[in-house]
């Protein structure tokens, strides 16, 4: 893959609370973001419906509980190095809307499902 | 002229045009300049850079069909007015023809080569929407939309380039402040593609 088809993607840390969580989420106005590790390897997903099912309808205390806590763990992801069939293919199966892009155990951003698409398709269309 | 909007509204490509274009549109530009004189040769240099990058995307035997495509709807636009239905439709089916090139060929290897997927998505949007009659006009144009990149590349760059330039974590905290308390530039929790393991973590937005 290369870089230029990959976007940004907002994060947050496993440690951070739900309420800086949803701090972030707010002042990006995003409707997910991807929970990373210290080595700033994807461990997980959150999503505002996950604030609100995990947290708020739990009547959990978002000043004390952890994005690791709450989280959607085992996500999946692709590595730069690999094509853009496979990371289409992933997200096919598993009915992502985009991927987390890792680069030396570190992740870099997401591929999204219509770019995947287009340049899977290029790709074939130039064989 | 690629289209309508050339005549309304031109964008100049070259240099000098291009220099005094984005000095009379964009009043920080003008007023940074205004204050120091350096900051010319360093427009100069961005805007030279900028028109390299995209020049190899301007013109071209499928833009030119387009636009001559254009001129067929424009022209069938106004048969419209003449009660001529169906003489209209004609000339409306020559420039559907005539758009094939632009949307289905140039439009994609232009957003694949730059990454500038917004721009082809709005190229081919605008090329739908113009087949219907009396709607030519609504299609700026692949040309007109590339040289509006160059224009906000070249403002983005200089900002860069001169130290100015404001994340859109930035901008959009400034924007949230005034309705939420609390609210914070979150470039930190920005992760980009050019991420280089020499560089120091999330210094990248």
């Amino acid at each position: 893959m290369e870089r230029k088809h990959i976007s940004q993607v907002v994060v947050c840390r496993e440690g951070d609370k739900v309420l800086e969580v949803c701090r972030i989420l707010r002042d990006t106005q995003q409707r997910h973001l991807i929970v990373v590790n210290a080595k700033d390897f994807p461990v997980g997903v959150i999503s505002t419906v996950d604030t609100n099912n995990r947290v708020l309808a739990e009547a959990k205390d978002p000043t004390k509980c952890t994005a690791g806590e709450i989280m959607t763990k085992n996500i999946k992801c692709v590595s730069l190095e690999e094509t853009y069939e496979k990371a289409f293919t992933i997200m096919a199966q598993h009915g992502l809307t985009a991927i987390p892009v890792i680069h030396q155990e570190r992740l870099i951003g997401q591929l999204e499902f219509s770019h995947a698409f287009k340049l899977k398709e290029i790709k074939e269309m130039k064989k | 002229m690629s289209s309508i909007w050339d005549l309304v509204s031109p964008i100049p490509t070259g240099q000098k045009e291009l220099s005094d274009y984005v000095t009379n549109h964009y009043e920080h530009v003008r007023e940074a300049i205004g204050k120091n004189k350096d900051y010319r040769t360093a427009l100069e240099t961005v805007i030279s850079r900028v028109v390299d990058k995209y020049k190899p995307y301007l013109g071209g035997i499928a833009q030119r069909v387009g636009d001559a495509g254009r001129a067929v709807g424009t022209v069938a636009d106004a048969w419209l007015l003449t009660g001529d239905i169906f003489g209209s439709l004609g000339g409306k089916f020559l420039h559907m023809i005539g758009q094939i090139p632009e949307k289905l060929i140039a439009a994609p290897i232009y957003a694949i080569k730059t990454g500038n997927y917004l721009d082809a998505t709005r190229n081919i949007l605008e090329g739908l929407l113009s087949y219907v009659p009396g709607f030519t006009a609504v299609d700026e144009s692949l040309s007109r939309i590339i040289k509006q990149r160059i224009v906000k590349d070249i403002v983005c760059e200089f900002e860069k380039e001169i130290g100015i330039y404001k994340p859109w974590t930035s901008r959009l905290a400034d924007r949230l402040s005034g309705i939420y308390s609390g609210v914070k530039d979150r470039v930190g929790n920005v992760f980009r593609p050019d991420y280089d393991p020499e560089m120091p973590v999330h210094a990248l937005a």
